[in-house]
Formats: structure tokens, sequence, C-alpha cells
């Protein structure tokens, strides 16, 4: 792994991890069928139903963050023929999750400045300057991340990265209560 | 007036100035919401004074949705004489959370959740 750059929370990724599931998905397979999004996270949020019985809409919301991650993942692939790579830990009321796609290098610098805005700004005023911006480009906006982070009040973590084939990568980690 | 796509619906319901949201509409990106975008403009063109919007019955709607409606909200500002109310509804947790964005954009949008 060359040149890191963390942006915003460190997550812990380790303690008191009671269970794990990881899956590789093609870009491709979902940027082509839309609809596999959304019943992937259904799929997601119907499995770790189960450890959260007591918590009543947990799989509306556990859909929700998992379809908003996928999303913004299989959009900002720079090779859609690359997996990405998602993780979701189960810890007590909380779901740890990781997803990881490679990026443009040359937008690299973009993203990057536009994942620590999310930690630099009042959320709601960034919010709000990003709708009406992607009013007229609907380029990249982040505006997934946001609402994670500013209504489901998510921690998020930023990594960038290169491997030994000096392509560019990106780990965004997530943390939220469930329920 | 009525769109329909597999997994939604929404309808304008002209005699009582009400547009309902039925399913689940996670679209790839805001130019797919155009079509339902603009069924929300001529509808608040069609409307009486106040327009109902029911979202209850929509479970999810994923953030370029909800970026298009807070388009509808910015769009609503310059409507002279037009109102908004919405019914959401606080199990389904885009709406008990995300749905209040909305307000950030227009003060003639109320919004109640039930």
């Amino acid at each position: 792994m060359k040149n890191p750059i963390h942006i915003g929370d460190n997550i812990d990724t380790e303690q008191d991890i009671e269970n794990i599931f990881k899956v590789s998905l093609l870009p491709l397979d979902i940027f082509d069928f839309w609809e596999r999004c959304g019943q992937f996270s259904d799929f997601i949020a119907d499995y770790f139903t189960y450890n959260f019985t007591d918590r009543p809409g947990c799989k509306n919301l556990i859909s929700t963050v998992i379809n908003e991650l996928v999303e913004n993942s299989v959009k900002y692939s720079k090779n859609k023929s690359q997996p990405i790579e998602l993780v979701i830990r189960k810890r007590a009321h909380r779901l740890v999750i990781t997803i990881t796609n490679s990026v443009p290098r040359h937008q690299k610098e973009k993203f990057s400045s536009i994942c620590r805005e999310l930690f630099e700004r009042d959320l709601d005023e960034l919010y709000v300057e990003r709708v009406q911006a992607a009013s007229l480009d609907s380029k990249y906006s982040g505006l997934g991340l946001i609402l994670l982070k500013k209504d489901y009040n998510a921690q998020l973590g930023f990594n960038f990265f290169e491997n030994d084939q000096d392509l560019s990568y990106v780990t965004i980690s997530l943390d939220i209560e469930v329920g | 007036m009525t769109l329909k796509g597999d997994n939604y619906s929404v309808e304008f319901i002209k005699p009582s100035n009400k547009i309902v949201f039925r399913g689940v509409l996670r679209l790839q990106g805001k130019e797919h919401y155009q079509e339902i975008y603009d069924l929300l403009i001529k509808s608040i063109a069609l409307a009486e004074s106040v327009l109902s919007i029911d979202m209850s019955k929509l479970e999810f709607l994923n953030s370029s949705g909800i970026s298009s409606l807070c388009l509808f909200a910015i769009y609503l500002r310059d409507v002279p004489g037009k109102r908004v109310i919405i019914t959401g509804s606080n199990s389904i947790s885009w709406q008990a959370k995300s749905l209040n964005n909305l307000l950030k954009f227009t003060d003639k949008i109320q919004l109640t959740l039930v």
C-alpha cells in the first residue's frame, strides 16, 4: 500500500466483532442491471435483521445504508470490471462497514477534497450547497455520504492508497448504530 | 396522471390535489428522476392552493431521489400562491431521518410524520 491518505474518523474494525460478512461485486454487473443494487442491499438487511430482532425498523435502515454505499462505489469506480470489496462487521448494536473501489487517479484530489469538507463544514450548509450545485452539474457530489453522516449520525473514514501497480483506491469505513 | 416502474408508482389525483408515491424508488441517478420531477412540476401547476404529497407508502428513496425532491423544493420558492403538505412515516428510516431536509430549501413545505 503506497501513498496512504486518511481523512475523517478512525474506525475500529477489529475489537468485539461478533460476525463478518464479505463479498466482492463487479461494478459493471450492477451498473448494467441497476435493480441488483437494491436487491443486494435488501438481502444484506435481511441477513443482519436476525441479529437485531429487538430493533424494529432496522431492516429499512440497513438496506438504505448499504444501498447508498454500493451505489456510490459503483458509480465512481474507475474500472467497472474491477471488483468492489464490501465487508460488514457486527458489533453489539452497531454495524461497521468497509467498501473499497478503484478511483480515477486524476480525480483523487477532487474526491479527497470533497471528503475533507465533510469534516470541516457545517453539514446542513454543505448539503444545501451541493444540492444546488448538482442541479447544474450532476458529476460527483457525495450527497449520499453527506446524508449518511448528517442524518444517520454515522462515523465515516476515508483511506486513499495506491497498490504496487500504482492504481488508486479508496476504502470508505462507516460505523453506524442500528435500530 | 400516473408514472409506473417495476417497483414504484407516482400518481397525481387531480380532484383531491394529491400525489401518492408507492413502492421502492432507487433509480440510477438524478437524470433518471427527471420524469418524476416533471410530474411534480405539472402537479403543482394544476393543483389549487395546496398540493398534498403522500410518501408514507414509499419504502425506499435513494439520495438521488431525495436530491430531486430538494430541487422541487427550490422550484417551489418561485411559485406564487402554492404550498405543499408532505405526509411521511416515522417507521421508514429514510423518511424519519431525511425528509426534513426539504424544509431547508423553502418555507412553503409543511411536513407531517406519523
